[in-house]
C-alpha cells in the first residue's frame, strides 16, 4: 500500500489534514483543502521571513478549479500579513502531448484572469492541490514571467510526485532555475495505471472538488475570481 | 604572396569561377577538385547509408530546424509560398538540412557542427571543404551554410576559410542552448513570436509553438512541406499559429452584427488580429479557439446575434469557453 513521504514542512496537524483527503465528501474536501492553503501559507511567510522578502510584493497564481478552495486559502492566510498582494487564475486544458512524446507536453491557457503586477520583481507563489507532471504549472508560470520578474518563484502544493521539481524548472530558461522554491508535505513515488498519483491527494481533484468533468471545471467562474474582478472595476 | 590558379586535378568545373587560390588553399582545391563523378556518387551513396539518419527529440539539430521552420511558416502564411524542408537529404553534399528553392532567399543548405574543433579538412572526400566545394556546383539554387555552435569556432571557421569558398559558403552561429534558453535570448523568439496566433504573445505560447514545431517535425521524420506543417500544427490545438487576413477580411469583421453587438458590452474589448477572436474584460483574457474562417466561429456569431448579450459575464463568458472547447 502506497504511503506518504512526509516532508520537513508537514507538521503532525498537517499530515491529519493531507490523510483526511481521500475519505471526504465534496464540501469537507474543499474545506480541508482551504485549510492546507493557510498551512502551505504560513510556511512560505516563514520562508519569506527567513529571506528577508517580507516588504516584497507577491502575486499568487492558481489554476481555476483551486481558486475558491486551496488558493483562497492561501491568500487569505497572507493578507494577515502581506499587503500588497496580486492574484492570477488560470483555465487550463489538460495536457497533451504531440507525437506522444513527453517532452514536448504543453497545457494551452483557454483564459486567464491577471492583475496587474504594482512591481515587476516581486515573490510569486504558485499553488496547485498536486503536481505530479507539473506542466500545467510550468505553462502558467511561463504565462507571468511575460510580465514578471520573479526574484524567487514558490511552488506550492499540499502533495508533489517525487522528481517534479526537476521536471519542472527544466522547463525554464537556466537563468531562472536557481529562483525555483519548493513547498509541500508530502512527496509520493507511485501512481495507479491511470496515472494517478498515489496516496495523493484521494483520486482526481477535479471530481474530488465536485465539478463534472474537466470541461465544466473550465467553464467555472470562481467566486475568488469574480469578486476581485468587482473589486478592480470599482477603482 | 603567391598565387595561382589551378589548371589541372579537377575534372568537371570551370577554373574561372574561382578567385586566386593561397598557398595553404592550393592542396585542398586539388585534393576536393580531383574527386571523379564515380567517386562522387559512390562517397554519396555511402554518406546517406553509413551516415548521419535523422535523429528525433529535442536535440541541437532538430531545434535550428525550429527555427527555419519557423521562418518558412511565416513566408508562408504572409506570401502562401510552398515547399519542403529536408534532413539528411540524399544527393546533397551539405545535407544536414536543406530547405526547398521555392523559397527565394531562404533556400539554404546547412551543414550543422556541435563542436568546437571543426576545421576546413584536407579537401578529400568527408571533409567540410570537400562538400562544401562539390554543393557549391550542383544545380541547386540556395545557399550553402555552415552552422557552429560556438562564435569562437564561427571566427576559427571564418578564418580559415579557403579563398575558394570565401563567397560562396556562409558561417553562422547557433548556440546548443537548451529550446528554453533559446526562447529566452535567441532571434528564435521574435520568429517564433510573430507566428503566434496571438499579437505581443505570453511566453508560454511562444513555447508551445516551438514544442509543436519540434514534435511535427519529428512526427515527419525530418521532412515535410510547410504547408503540411501548418495543417499538423493546427490539428494538435488551433489557435497556436496564426493565419492569414487580409485587411479587408478584418475591415468586414468589425462590421459584423457580432462585432457591433459585443462593442455595445460595457468593459469588454475585442479584436481579430492574427486571424482570431482575442477578447478582454477587466483584466480577464482569452483567445476564442478557432479562427475566424472556421464553422466555429460563424456558429459563435450566429448565437451572439440571437442571444444579443449585454454583457460579459456569466453567460457570455461561459458561452464562449464552451464554444472554444468545442469542435465542430
Amino acid at each position: 500500500m502506497a504511503e506518504h513521504h512526509w516532508t520537513t514542512f508537514a507538521t503532525e496537524p498537517v499530515k491529519r489534514l493531507v490523510e483526511l483527503l481521500p475519505s471526504q465528501d465534496i464540501n469537507s474536501y474543499r474545506e480541508t483543502m482551504m485549510s492546507l492553503g493557510g498551512c502551505l501559507a504560513t510556511t512560505i511567510a516563514t520562508s519569506l521571513e527567513n529571506e528577508n522578502n517580507r516588504g516584497k510584493p507577491i502575486y499568487i497564481a492558481c489554476s481555476v478549479e483551486d481558486a475558491d478552495f486551496l488558493a483562497k486559502g492561501l491568500l487569505t492566510s497572507l493578507e494577515k500579513t502581506f499587503s500588497e498582494i496580486r492574484f492570477a487564475c488560470f483555465w487550463n486544458k489538460s495536457t497533451i502531448e504531440p507525437d506522444g512524446v513527453e517532452d514536448f507536453e504543453f497545457s494551452p491557457i483557454l483564459k486567464q484572469y491577471k492583475e496587474m503586477a504594482a512591481n515587476q520583481e516581486c515573490i510569486l507563489i504558485v499553488v496547485k492541490s498536486i503536481i505530479s507532471g507539473a506542466c500545467v504549472v510550468a505553462t502558467n508560470i511561463n504565462n507571468l514571467m511575460t510580465e514578471l520578474n520573479p526574484i524567487s518563484i514558490y511552488i506550492a502544493a499540499p502533495v508533489m510526485l517525487d522528481n517534479a521539481d526537476k521536471k519542472l524548472k527544466s522547463q525554464f530558461p537556466t537563468k531562472y532555475q536557481s529562483r525555483f522554491s519548493f513547498i509541500s508535505f508530502a512527496i509520493d513515488n507511485q501512481k495507479d495505471q491511470n496515472g494517478m498519483i498515489l496516496p495523493g491527494i484521494g483520486g482526481s481533484v477535479y471530481e474530488r472538488y465536485g465539478f463534472a468533468s474537466e470541461a465544466d471545471k473550465n467553464i467555472y467562474l470562481p467566486t475568488i475570481v469574480k469578486t476581485r474582478r468587482k473589486t478592480y472595476a470599482q477603482t | 604572396m603567391l598565387a595561382i590558379y589551378m589548371s589541372r586535378a579537377y575534372i568537371d568545373h570551370d577554373t574561372s569561377r574561382y578567385p586566386p587560390l593561397q598557398n595553404s588553399d592550393t592542396a585542398i582545391f586539388e585534393n576536393a577538385s580531383s574527386c571523379s563523378l564515380n567517386g562522387r556518387q559512390e562517397y554519396l551513396k555511402h554518406k546517406h547509408i553509413g551516415g548521419a539518419s535523422f535523429q528525433k527529440g529535442n536535440n541541437y539539430e532538430n531545434r535550428f530546424a525550429v527555427w527555419k521552420l519557423a521562418e518558412l511558416l511565416n513566408e508562408h502564411i504572409d506570401f502562401q509560398i510552398d515547399g519542403n524542408v529536408e534532413a539528411q537529404k540524399k544527393d546533397f553534399f551539405i545535407d544536414d538540412l536543406v530547405i526547398d528553392e521555392a523559397f527565394g532567399n531562404f533556400a539554404s543548405c546547412f551543414q550543422l557542427k556541435n563542436r568546437n574543433n571543426v576545421g576546413w579538412g584536407n579537401g578529400k572526400k568527408s571533409s567540410l571543404s570537400f562538400d562544401c566545394f562539390w554543393q557549391e556546383k550542383e544545380s541547386y539554387s540556395g545557399q550553402i551554410k555552415v552552422v557552429i555552435n560556438s562564435s569562437a569556432a564561427c571566427r576559427k571557421l571564418q578564418s580559415t576559410k579557403p579563398v575558394f569558398l570565401s563567397n560562396k559558403v556562409q558561417i553562422l552561429t547557433f548556440p546548443n542552448d537548451s529550446l528554453e534558453d533559446l526562447l529566452d535570448a535567441h532571434e528564435m523568439k521574435d520568429v517564433i513570436s510573430k507566428l503566434c496566433a496571438k499579437e505581443r504573445p505570453e511566453n508560454n505560447l511562444i513555447r508551445q509553438v516551438a514544442l509543436n514545431l519540434l514534435a511535427v517535425w519529428q512526427e515527419s521524420n525530418g521532412c515535410c512541406s510547410i504547408s503540411s506543417l501548418a495543417t499538423k500544427i493546427a490539428s494538435i490545438w488551433p489557435s497556436t499559429i496564426r493565419v492569414s487576413v487580409t485587411d479587408t477580411e478584418l475591415k468586414a469583421l468589425k462590421e459584423t452584427e457580432f462585432a457591433k453587438i459585443l462593442s455595445e458590452i460595457p468593459n469588454f474589448n475585442f479584436d481579430f488580429r492574427r486571424g482570431y477572436f482575442n477578447y478582454e474584460y477587466f483584466q480577464t483574457k482569452a483567445t476564442f479557439n478557432h479562427h475566424v474562417k472556421t464553422k466555429e466561429f460563424a456558429d459563435l456569431q450566429d448565437w451572439v446575434i440571437q442571444n444579443s448579450p449585454e454583457e460579459f459575464e456569466d453567460k457570455l463568458e461561459m458561452e464562449l469557453l464552451r464554444r472554444s472547447l468545442s469542435n465542430g
